[in-house]
């Protein structure tokens, strides 16, 4: 026993003696040192933050309009998710296997469907008063029009200006299909897109946001 | 009295011998074919005291007077032209000019502000300017003075700012001592900064300096705007003016601006007139309120929607038709776009993701009409690429956007049919009820992440908000770096709210520019406040002694993200499309291990600060504390915790 502690100690030792001092001095610039300030205990939150989600993504989830969308709440399915991650279509990096191994994304993911939903901004006093068109000159609004259900619903996937993201294009898919045939595929929707209808839309918003989808300009 | 200061030469003299230097008897210049050049920088000693003042003779009992040195008339100047302050960090090539101000000038209007490096004097100049609308002086030493500003200079250049730099120098060499003053002088010194001013001179006489400083002064206030640059040569601040000579204050002729040709905006109002779907697009466009009003009537008029990119304050956020937020939608639904001094037309229209390979698209309908309206078209540099992307637009007008609105607006006006009047009222539900959505959109987004720690920045800034709204206020900082919040959710109106970014995105104009545009609203009674960048302070944290040297009430809330942002995602971009290592993207890009306690800096420059601050809930109290001590009249830095961005 005490043999082998002492084998041991000069293992430690000698590899002490081995390490280059170059590599002991960059040692002390560590990556996770770094990022370290914004880390919590939860290993899916960890790797958020190792892996830089959070600079783009914010360590809430927030987004910014400046470095990444929202996400929360995440708009995707699982599936949709980890495909986004391994093959993104725009600004954001890719991650493969190699960098990002599927229970590290899982986790990540379990990480992002546990953050807390934000609050109604109407509950913040500050927030409502600037989204109180009152206060703003506007007209009341009787019902959302096509395009404030279309930024609600449909952006994450289909993009802020209807030109696509993790799912198609949807400029001139007023060519493709009318009014009707828009409403009918919200209805019975193709593989990963979500069912929107009839919750939570009505068929009236189906119907304004289908028209808005339609329109070809 | 004259006597006293005899005496303090002579002593000085004699401290010279007891240290061991030779005293000098004969006159310098008489010697100088035969004394051999030092072979290295001295000390100043009585040699140099003797090079510098001439020949000291015992006999002579005079002291050598200068009772009317050029650089008071150069003093003259400032104040004709309403200088009310000048900035600089001390130099010799501008110690003439530095002590006229103080003592001949009486260091008010042109008050001297003092500056720990010469980037933050030009730096204070660019954001005075913004808010004051006229130019400030920036005084700089030769060479190395210069080359500080530069940066600064560079960025108030692309920003479109004036700024009257002028830069001490000796051009006669035979006046210059060995050593330092051969480098600190230059011949052509405008050549270190020529390709980013508007105009530089280095006069020989003082006349031509009263001259060419007029010159220079209405160059920088003719649009577009610029930095100019005077060389105020050594000899010429400290020699005697000749009794005999008259000098003479040119007087000022404001030049009025560039406006578009008739012909011209008859094409731009036709194509606006024929458009259903009109967008407006400023960007530089405002020079003052009545800017803001005109851009306000032309959207009214055609009831087109207004996206603000902000360079300067274009349209009140609180107009139904400021929809900046809309806009990726707005521009790819547009029939017709009016470009109002852009920096980049052609990326309004097109865009060009990160991505491998840049594929740049078109993202506005291919037969959207475009119109170019900005004194860029006529003025334009080689070497710095700031002209952006070559682009045709269908009517593109060399003229001033502020002085061409009038009759643009005029001409719409004057045209349009009654069909055409109808169609647009019938169009305001319809855009109201767009912008009532818009802001609730940009509300529910700023709800995420409301009580996270570190503080979001959309939470940051409507806690300022909420403490600023009743008072007169302006925000001196570039709102980009927090998801432009202030300008998707506070109340702007007035153009002097908001004084665009850096012209540049050369870091380091944060904080003097803020400082500068605060000292501004301090002469109107305004409240400043900035949202001061982690980063960006490292770069000139000396501006805060400045702050506080001089009492400039300025709230600085610090967005302390601790990170580079930009290049973090850079970095993680970089790595991840090469599928190498995941995690060392924050190598040269995080400013942690140690983190940097910005309250403390503060608080060793004789700035009120707290901090720091990461728990949403403290802002409040910490606000309005920091706030007390602004209104009072001094600077206060709050060092937050934020989110990214
Ligand atoms: C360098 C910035 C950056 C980083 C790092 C980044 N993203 Fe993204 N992400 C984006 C951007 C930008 C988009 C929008 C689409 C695009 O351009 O690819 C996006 C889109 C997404 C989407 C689609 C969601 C939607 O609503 O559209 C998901 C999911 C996502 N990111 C997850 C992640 C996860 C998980 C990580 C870390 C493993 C990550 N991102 C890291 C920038 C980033
Ligand atoms: C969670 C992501 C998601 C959301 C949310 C979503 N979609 Fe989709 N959508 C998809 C995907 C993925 C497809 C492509 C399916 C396929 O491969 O055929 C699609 C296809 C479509 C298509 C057919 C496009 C074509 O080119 O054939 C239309 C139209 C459409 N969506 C409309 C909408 C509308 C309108 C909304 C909002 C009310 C919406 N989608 C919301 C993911 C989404």
């Amino acid at each position: 026993m005490r043999k082998l502690t002492f084998a041991v100690a000069c293992c430690v030792f000698s590899a002490m003696l081995l390490r280059d001092p170059v590599e002991a001095r960059l040692g002390a610039q560590s990556s996770d040192a770094l990022t370290a300030p914004y880390e919590t205990r939860d290993p899916g939150q960890r790797q958020y933050v190792r892996q830089g989600c959070y600079q783009c993504h914010g360590l809430v989830g927030q987004g910014s309009i400046l470095s990444g969308p929202s996400l929360s709440p995440l708009r995707i399915d699982s599936d949709a998710f980890r495909r986004y991650v391994r093959n993104p279509k725009g600004a954001m990096p890719p991650y493969t296997k190699r960098v990002l191994a599927d229970a590290d994304l899982d986790s990540i993911e379990a990480f992002i469907r546990s953050l807390p939903p934000g609050r109604p901004y109407k509950t913040i006093p500050a927030l409502a008063r600037v989204g109180s068109s009152s206060d703003h000159a506007a007209e009341p609004q009787l019902s959302p029009s096509g395009r404030a259900i279309y930024q609600r619903h449909c952006a994450a996937c289909h993009g802020e200006s209807r030109e696509g993201g993790i799912a198609p294009s949807l400029i001139g898919a007023g060519r493709k299909r009318d009014v009707a045939a828009i409403a009918a595929l919200l209805a019975n929707p193709p593989r990963g897109m979500p069912k929107l209808s009839p919750q939570p839309l009505t068929n009236k918003d189906v119907e304004a946001v289908a028209r808005f989808v339609a329109d070809v300009r | 009295m004259e006597d006293a200061k005899y005496l303090g030469r002579r002593s000085f003299i004699k401290a010279s011998v007891l240290a061991g230097i030779a005293t000098p008897t004969i006159p310098a210049l008489a010697k100088r074919e035969s004394t051999p050049a030092p072979s290295k920088v001295s000390p100043p000693g009585s040699a140099a005291a003797t090079a510098e003042n001439g020949a000291i003779s015992e006999a002579d009992d005079a002291p050598h007077l200068i009772h009317r040195p050029g650089s008071d008339f150069m003093v003259d100047l400032l104040k004709a032209t309403d200088t009310r302050y000048v900035s600089a960090m001390a130099g010799s090539t501008f110690r003439g000019l530095h002590e006229s101000i103080v003592n001949y000038g009486g260091n008010k209007a042109p008050e001297l502000i003092v500056c720990v490096h010469e980037e933050i004097s030009a730096g204070i100049a660019h954001g005075y300017a913004k808010v004051a609308n006229k130019p400030m002086a920036c005084l700089v030493h030769s060479t190395v003075g210069l080359l500080h500003a530069s940066m600064a200079i560079y960025n108030a250049w692309c920003d479109r700012a004036p700024i009257m730099v002028i830069a001490g120098n000796g051009l006669d060499a035979t006046k210059r001592r060995p050593g330092v003053e051969w480098v600190h002088s230059a011949q052509d010194l405008g050549a270190l900064v020529r390709e980013y001013i508007k105009y530089d001179d280095a006069p020989i006489s003082l006349q031509h300096y009263a001259e060419s400083y007029m010159r220079a002064h209405e160059l920088s206030m003719t649009p577009p705007y610029e930095p100019v640059m005077i060389v105020a040569d050594s000899e010429l601040q400290e020699e005697e003016v000749d009794a005999d000579i008259e000098l003479r204050i040119p007087a000022p002729a404001p030049v009025s601006p560039p406006a578009a040709p008739p012909e011209a905006i008859d094409r731009a109002a036709d194509i606006l007139l024929a458009a259903s779907a009109p967008l407006i697009v400023a960007d530089r466009a405002a020079r003052s309120q009545r800017g803001v009003e005109l851009i306000v009537q032309l959207a009214e008029i055609l009831g087109a929607p207004v996206i603000d990119r902000a360079g300067r304050l274009n349209m009140p956020t609180t107009h139904f038709l400021c929809q900046t937020s809309l806009q990726n939608t707005l521009i790819r639904e547009a029939d017709a776009i009016i470009g109002l001094e852009l920096t980049d037309l052609w990326g309004t229209i097109n865009s060009v993701p990160d991505v491998p390979g840049r594929p740049s698209r078109r993202v506005a309908r291919p037969e959207a009409k475009v119109i170019g309206i900005s004194t860029g078209y006529g003025y334009v540099r080689s070497v710095v690429q700031d002209a952006q992307r070559y682009f045709a637009a269908d009517v593109a007008i060399a003229a001033d956007a502020e002085a061409s609105l009038p009759s643009l607006i005029t001409a719409i006006d004057r045209k349009m049919s009654g069909a055409q009047r109808e169609a647009v009222a019938a169009k305001k539900a319809r855009l109201r009820s767009a912008y009532a959505e818009m802001r609730a959109s940009d509300a529910a987004a700023a709800a995420i992440g409301w009580d996270a720690s570190p503080i979001s920045t959309a939470r940051l800034s409507m806690e300022i908000w909420e403490q600023i709204k009743d008072l007169d206020w302006g925000l001196v900082s570039n709102h980009a770096f927090i998801s432009s919040w202030p300008q998707r959710l506070w109340d702007f109106t007035k153009y002097h709210q908001y004084i665009g970014g850096e012209g540049g995105y050369g870091v380091g104009y944060g904080a003097p520019a803020a400082v500068g545009a605060a000292l501004a609203h301090r002469d109107a009674d305004r409240i400043a406040v900035a949202i001061q960048c982690d980063g960006d302070l490292m770069m000139l944290p000396g501006t805060l002694w400045t702050a506080a040297h001089h009492r400039i009430p300025l709230l600085m809330v610090m967005h302390n993200n601790r990170s580079w942002h930009q290049e973090t995602m850079h970095l993680k971009r970089m790595a991840g499309r090469r599928d190498r290592d995941p995690h060392t993207w924050a190598v040269g890009t995080t400013i942690t291990d140690p983190e940097i306690d910005f309250a403390k800096i503060a608080k060793g420059m004789g700035v009120y600060a707290e901090g720091p601050i990461s728990k949403p809930a403290e802002l409040k109290g910490a606000l309005s504390r920091a706030l007390a001590v602004v209104r009072s009249g001094q600077p206060a830095l709050l060092d937050t915790l934020t989110q990214m961005r």
